[in-house]
Formats: structure tokens, sequence, C-alpha cells
């Protein structure tokens, strides 16, 4: 199989890539590990399922009129149920290979360009109890409810510095579920912060709006919404019961000593997001460590250019930005690839760029003040950390046993000859899950800053695959 | 002026770092210099098989190259006693286990050739077994009902290499050998009888420092500098499962085609033996620590031999594919010496390093102190390429 360009994910900015690709007349080709387009912010019921008011909320307006024009257009390929497990660069040909497994097996697509757009994931915090069954990934415990109006479990507790987890929250109130309370690590006034700029309230209306309804309505139904307070231990003999909270001081310290315990069988943790990046480093795409708007994001030019001639990158994993900037990032990345090949002038996609590339100006710059208020601080995580804690999940390496591998090997200075000592980021996740603290952990501890210590090597396959499959051809 | 050191050694891996640990056991000042970090290349890159038998790709031409054969089966016996005696020497635990290999056959002729290796193995006293199909399924019940026949040898088995070469370099800390990392050698000069050398101490500000030896060991492998020696850089892939329950104690070769397959203590199937992976080019040539790109046919190839040798591995997950480089010869055997050329100036590298590295290491030790090892090293010697430095004007 071959395309012209060849797009992974088909969230917000792969349709739009999407779209704007083949209006330019390129064969487009996206590919996706779910079974119908949207991405994350848009994750469709199943077939067998009807969800009535799918995501009626304003916020999700633009997103699902990109998900109906982009299903409509006939002549965009799309391989649902698909991960892509490498990029192979160019060798002896022009074209990259992506190697794919789908259900039936591996097959490999030929394509000119390749546009990464794999999105984020929930940034994971340690801290003791952290590793317990019930305790879950905010986004995790949204994507049920979202796509089928699921509440898995009886009563939930969020905790975290984003305010995305009184979104969540909502929609487990409406779809039937308890919350015992949504905890903020911040102050209530830095929150407020947000809407000190009239400008920025005006221009993001909708996200604003969303926020306020879900907190008129939690508000309504009794949910709690604190601030200064904190998770310190989940608690449970071999499945969540309780989570321990902390108030924090003006100082930023936790008050450890004035901890109360709430009842609850989910505790949804919401700090934040980090951009999915394995796949661009394997492909040997160069980034840069950002802590706050997604540890590793991928460096771009200003067609979203990757420094891997031939591979461009928009959204989540050039920086977290949400899913507007994501949708005209891939719209521009399209342009780029298109003017490359020579499907249209250089002149022509400068021109239908401009309006994109102002708006990704403007919406960068609340995602920006967003992304600076949600951030947990490197305090709170230092905080929280605890030797039993396990660092790497896949592979039961503590944060204690970490350090004791530094201090025992002070010549380990970069991420990837701690992994080969330590075994983190060795196991099923690939590090997906580890990687961040690793970074952080090795970066204070190391008094150097987190792009000496560098990345995990990030290997084939992306994801686990069958053996059975892999000797298997689709 | 007296030199700084006795030895400086090119290359923190695996034979470098033990030869600094040997080296300093018996006396010597020796400072480590490596451009990355310790254990970063082929060292730590292997899957850690200890194969005593001769492997698949020294048989190729099997009666051409008989003496060097039996010289290789040889330094095996040495090794088998060295690496029993290493996690007492090291204390610390390597990850060694040595509970027999099984070199496989699936048909006539295929057991044809492992009989011949049997009869070079057992003339130099190698402890090697041949088993017949069926016996070789009841000793290991996971072997495919294609197995014609096999090889035992009782003292195979692996090594864990993410902690043999960190265990080498702890114990030479304590025996005050310095290790400098991130130094990138850039130039060996012979001045005033004794070795300069000079390397960039931090690539980034190009800080230059240099330092005074008697002798210097290139152990850098596929990046050995300077003379003419024959070594070239080669990808490698090697393929880890998801963990299993216990299902072999044994390592497992093939006499026929590249397949090494055990089980770590984790419980990860490691299946490797010698599929090959993309080398990356920069500015025009092959570059050696660019992590290769990988070679889908290798993955499947690799992972075909060892379901059609242990049907088991179709039912896992493939966990993860990673390529490494590291260094062969033209006639696949190591370079272990004194140049000719340059006295003063060893070199260790390639073959088999990891089963054979600390051996290496301790033999390598002998002839730069005495001038002489106790199991000769001739064969290996970069003597046998001189020709090619006979142009190179070096004193």
């Amino acid at each position: 199989m071959k395309t012209d360009l060849a797009i992974i994910g088909a969230g917000p900015a792969g349709m739009a890539a999407a779209l704007a690709g083949q209006e330019c007349g390129l064969h487009v080709t996206v590919i996706d590990e779910q079974a119908k387009p949207g991405g994350q912010i848009l994750r469709q019921p199943p077939k067998q399922f009807t969800v009535t008011g799918w995501l009626e909320d304003r916020v999700y307006r633009e997103a699902k009129t990109l998900l109906n024009q982009a299903s409509e257009k006939s002549a965009i390929i799309w391989q649902f149920h698909s991960a892509v497990s490498a990029i192979v660069s160019p060798g002896v040909h022009d074209n990259f290979t992506l190697i794919i497994a789908g259900q039936n097996g591996i097959r490999e697509l030929l394509a000119k360009r390749v546009l990464i757009t794999p999105g984020c994931f929930d940034m994971p915090v340690l801290f003791p109890g952290c590793n317990l069954p019930g305790v879950m990934a905010s986004g995790g415990i949204q994507a049920f409810v979202k796509c089928q109006q699921l509440v898995p479990g009886e009563r939930f507790l969020f905790v975290g510095s984003h305010p995305l987890q009184l979104i969540v929250a909502d929609q487990i109130v409406k779809a039937g579920g308890k919350v015992a309370g949504v905890i903020f690590a911040q102050s209530r006034s830095r929150m407020l912060a947000l809407l000190k700029s009239p400008f920025t309230v005006l221009r993001n209306f909708d996200k604003f709006a969303q926020v306020g309804a879900a907190i008129g309505r939690l508000y309504k139904a009794g949910v709690p919404i604190t601030f200064n307070q904190t998770i310190v231990r989940a608690n449970g003999e071999d499945i969540l019961q309780s989570a321990t909270v902390a108030p924090i001081a003006n100082d930023g310290l936790i008050q450890k000593t004035s901890t109360s315990d709430i009842k609850c069988d989910r505790l949804g943790i919401c700090f934040g997001f980090l951009a999915a990046t394995e796949l661009a480093w394997q492909a040997g795409v160069e980034c840069i460590w950002d802590a706050k708007r997604g540890g590793w994001i991928t460096i771009h030019d200003e067609w979203m250019r990757s420094t891997v001639p031939g591979i461009s990158v928009a959204g989540e994993i050039t920086a977290i930005a949400g899913a507007d900037v994501a949708a005209l990032e891939g719209q521009i990345a399209a342009y780029g690839c298109a003017s490359s090949l020579g499907s249209v002038s250089l002149q022509q996609v400068e021109k239908l760029s401009v309006l994109p590339r102002l708006k990704v100006k403007r919406l960068r710059r609340f995602a920006r003040i967003l992304t600076e208020l949600s951030w947990p601080g490197a305090s709170l995580l230092d905080q929280l950390e605890s030797d039993s804690v396990n660092l790497c999940k896949c592979e039961e390496v503590t944060i204690g046993s970490f350090f004791r591998m530094m201090q025992l090997n002070p010549h380990i200075t970069t991420a990837n000859s701690a992994k080969l000592l330590s075994r983190a980021g060795m196991g099923l996740c690939q590090g997906r899950y580890c990687q961040y603290s690793v970074t952080r952990l090795m970066a204070r501890q190391l008094g150097v800053s987190e792009n000496k210590i560098g990345a995990f090597t990030s290997r084939f396959p992306a994801k686990a695959i069958a053996i059975h499959d892999l000797l298997k051809c689709e | 002026m007296k030199p700084t050191y006795d030895v400086a050694v090119i290359g923190g891996g695996l034979i470098g770092c033990a030869c600094a640990y040997y080296l300093s056991k018996s006396g010597a000042q020796v400072v480590v210099l490596e451009r990355g970090q310790i254990n970063q290349g082929a060292s730590g890159q292997n899957a850690g098989s200890l194969h005593f038998q001769l492997e698949q790709r020294l048989i190729q031409n099997i009666e051409m190259d008989v003496r060097e054969l039996e010289f290789h089966v040889g330094l095996a016996k040495l090794a088998i006693t060295h690496w029993r005696s290493i996690g007492a020497e090291l204390k610390t635990d390597v990850g060694l286990s040595m509970h027999g290999g099984l070199m496989v056959s699936e048909s006539p002729v295929e057991t044809e050739l492992l009989e011949r290796k049997l009869q070079i193995e057992r003339s130099q006293g190698l402890m090697v077994e041949m088993l017949d199909g069926r016996e070789a399924r009841k000793l290991a019940p996971f072997l495919s009902d294609n197995i014609h026949a096999a090889l035992h040898c009782p003292d195979e088995g692996h090594s864990n290499p993410r902690l043999l070469t960190p265990a080498f370099v702890a114990r030479a800390t304590e025996l005050g050998v310095h290790f400098i990392t991130g130094a990138r050698v850039s130039a060996v000069q012979r001045a005033n009888q004794q070795w300069q050398v000079t390397f960039e101490a931090d690539t980034n500000t190009g800080n230059r420092k240099q330092i005074h030896c008697e002798n210097v060991l290139n152990t850098a492998g596929a990046w050995a500098v300077n003379l003419h020696i024959p070594l070239y850089p080669v990808g490698l892939t090697m393929n880890v499962t998801e963990k299993t329950a216990p299902l072999m104690p044994f390592l497992i070769q093939h006499v026929a085609r590249k397949l090494s397959l055990k089980q770590t203590e984790d419980g990860n199937l490691l299946i490797g033996g010698g599929w090959g992976a993309r080398l990356q080019q920069r500015s025009g040539s092959w570059s050696s620590n660019a992590s290769p790109h990988f070679k889908l046919e290798s993955v499947r190839g690799n992972l075909r031999a060892a379901v059609d040798v242990v049907p088991a591995v179709e039912s896992l997950r493939l966990l993860r594919t990673w390529t490494g480089t590291t260094a062969i010869t033209p006639d696949l055997l190591p370079v272990l010496g004194e140049v000719p050329q340059a006295p003063g100036f060893f070199v260790a590298s390639g073959g088999s390093g990891f089963t054979y590295g600390p051996t290496y290491a301790a033999l390598m030790t002998e002839l730069i102190l005495t001038g002489t090892s106790s199991y000769p090293l001739d064969p290996f010697s970069p003597a046998r390429f001189s020709s090619l430095n006979s142009f190179m004007g070096q004193n």
C-alpha cells in the first residue's frame, strides 16, 4: 500500500490534516487504534450503543463539525483498529515505511510524508498507594463516561491541579455517579487568575462557560470543591477504600500532620498531560523538555515539520494545548506537506495558512496560561514521593531502589543508561508511565537539565504485538 | 616526566572495565576513558548468552578452520572456570545462570554438522553430549517435534549484561581506577618514551585534556581509532517477549539457523542469534553510535526460527526489538594483543565479547604486565593484520 501523506492519529489534528491534505490533492491515509475517528476528545460510542445527547456541550461543537466533515470525505482512506508500531525512515527507497499492527496481523504502508499526531495521556503522579486498583487517570474515567455513559465506580474522588477534573466530575454526576469531592492543589485565587484578562475570557468563552456550568452543577449536587489540598496516600488492602488528603500551606509545604480520610472506591488523578512522543522519538525526531507542557515535546518549524525531513508533527506532541490548537496545527502541517510534494504552490498554502496561524497564536497564549496555572509544581511532586512507591509499575522498580542504583553507579547520567541498569522503562508500557518521573528525578538528583538526562531510546514495537500476528501478513 | 598512569584504557565496555579491574588488582595505575556512558555499547546491548559450544557463525567452513576452532574450544574451557568464580570475585549478583545449553538440529544433514562439531569439542576436552530428538525433548519438553538432535553442553547459560560491566566498575573504583565518562579520545601519540592520549573532556566546550601513560589499551570495539585494525561495525537485532512462567532453564541455539533463545530471571524470553540491523549513515560514513535501524525481515526471521524450535513462543507478545552495534573482524575472531608497529599499544576487541570478555581481560592483563599470557593469544594477535600497518609509517 502507498500513500502521499500518512497521518497517525484520527483526533482533531489528524482529521483537520486529512481534510486539508485531501483538498490540496494529496492521497491521504489516516491510521488510528480506535474504531472511529474523533480521538480522545470525541471518543465515539461503539456501534452497538446508542448514547442520547452524546457530547452536547458547546465546547465540542467545533470538533464535531470537523468530525462530520472528515467522515463524509470518501477520498480519505481510514485505517482503524490499527496501531503504528514503527516508522522506518527511507533507506534505498524514497518512502517511509509504516509498520502497522491491525486485527489480522502486520502490514506495511509506504508514505511520502508522515504526520504524527498521537495526542497525549494523563500525567502519572507518584504517591503512596498510587498503584492500588481503583486509582485511575481522570482521562481514563472520562473515556468510560464519554463514549458509553458508563460510570466505572461507586464513589469518586478527584484530586489534582488541572481544571479538567471539574468536567469529568460533572460528567460522572450527569451519568448518575456519586462524587465525594474535587480537590485542587492550588489556591482558589490562582485558579481565578485565569479570569483576569477579559480578552482571554471572551476568546475562550465556550471553555469558561463549560467549566462554569460544571461548577454550578457540582455545587447543586452538593459536591465539595476544595483548594490548597492534595492527595498524600491512597488506602486499601487489595483495592482502594479511601484517600488521605492534607492541606498545603502558603509556603507550598504539605501539612502531613493534619490529614483527613475521604471514603471512595475510585480516585481520579488529574495533574495535567504528557505528550505521546514515543513514535516521534523512534523516528529520530528531536524533542525538548518542557515540564509544564507535556514533558518531552517535539521541535518543529513554521510548517510543523520536525527535525527529520519528511516527518511533520501536530497537536499535543508539540506542547499540550487542546483540541482547537491541534486541529489548526494539523491543517498547517498538511499544507506544508502538500506544498513540499508540489501538489500546491507555496504561495497558495501561505495564503491558506494566514488565518489558522493567527488563531494558533491566540489560542496558544491561553493554553500557555492554562498549563502554567494547572502545573502542580515540582515541589508538590517531590513531597509526594516515597521510597516504597513504584517508579516503574511494569518492572516494579521502586523510587528507593532507583536512588540506590544512582548512588552505587555515579557514572550513570542519562535516562537510557539508568533504564539499562534499573529496568525502569523496560516493561510493557515502554516507559510511557515512568519516563517523566525518571527524567525529572535524575535531573534533580544530578543537578543538571532534563535535556542532558535525555529520553529512553524508543523501540519497535511502540506497543507490544502478539508474535503470532507478527509472523502473519495481512 | 613520569607518566601518570601505567595503562590508559580506551572504552568503558565490558573488556575495558574488566581489564581495568584486573590491572589495578595487580597493582597498576589505570584510567578508563569512555566517550559516552559506561556499558552503553555492545557490552550492555547484547543478550547475555554464555555459549561455550562452537557457535553457528564459527562453523560455516568447519573443515577449513579446525585449528582455530580447537584453539577457541580451549578458550571456552578457561571461560567456564572463570564464570564459575565471577560472582564471588565481584561480590555482586550478575544474574549468572549456568544450567546448560542445547544446540539443536532439524534434519539429518544438520545433525551431521553437530556430530563433526562434537568431535572437535571433545578433542579439546569440552563437556558435550549428543542427544537424539526424543532424548532432547525428554530433557527439554518445550522443544518442537521437528527437533532431530541436540548437542547438550551442561556449562552453558547466560548472565546479565546490564549488571556485569557495572559490577567490574564498582570493584575497580574501589581499587582506585579513574573512570572518565564523556571523554572523546582525539589523539594517541608516542612522545618521550610514553604515550600521550588527548581527549575532549566535554564535547560541548571542546575542553581538551591530555594524559600520559606507559601503555594504551584500546577496547573501543567498533570505535577503535588510529591504526588500521580491521574492525567493522555491524548492526544486530535482539527481541524480548513479555514475561511468562518459567519455561526453559537452558540456552537454546541452532546449528544451522541464526538463533539464540533463553529465559531471564524476570521471566522474559530473549531471542537473538545474529540477525542484522541497518547501520545509520552520518555524513557519508557508517555511524557507530547511532542506534541501527531495525529491519522487519530480521525480526520476523528471528521469531520464525524461535517458534520453529520452541512453539510456545508463538503465543507470547513481542515487547521490544532492540538493535545494537558490535565490531567484527574479517575472520570473525577477536583481536587481542600488542600492535607490532606500536609497542605499548594494545588492542582488545571483537568476537563473542560477552561470553569471553572477562577471560580476554584477565589474559590481556597478563600480557600487558608481563609480556606473556598463560593461554597463548597469538592466533588472535593484531599481528595477523600487520601487512595493513606496514605502510603507516608508525615507529
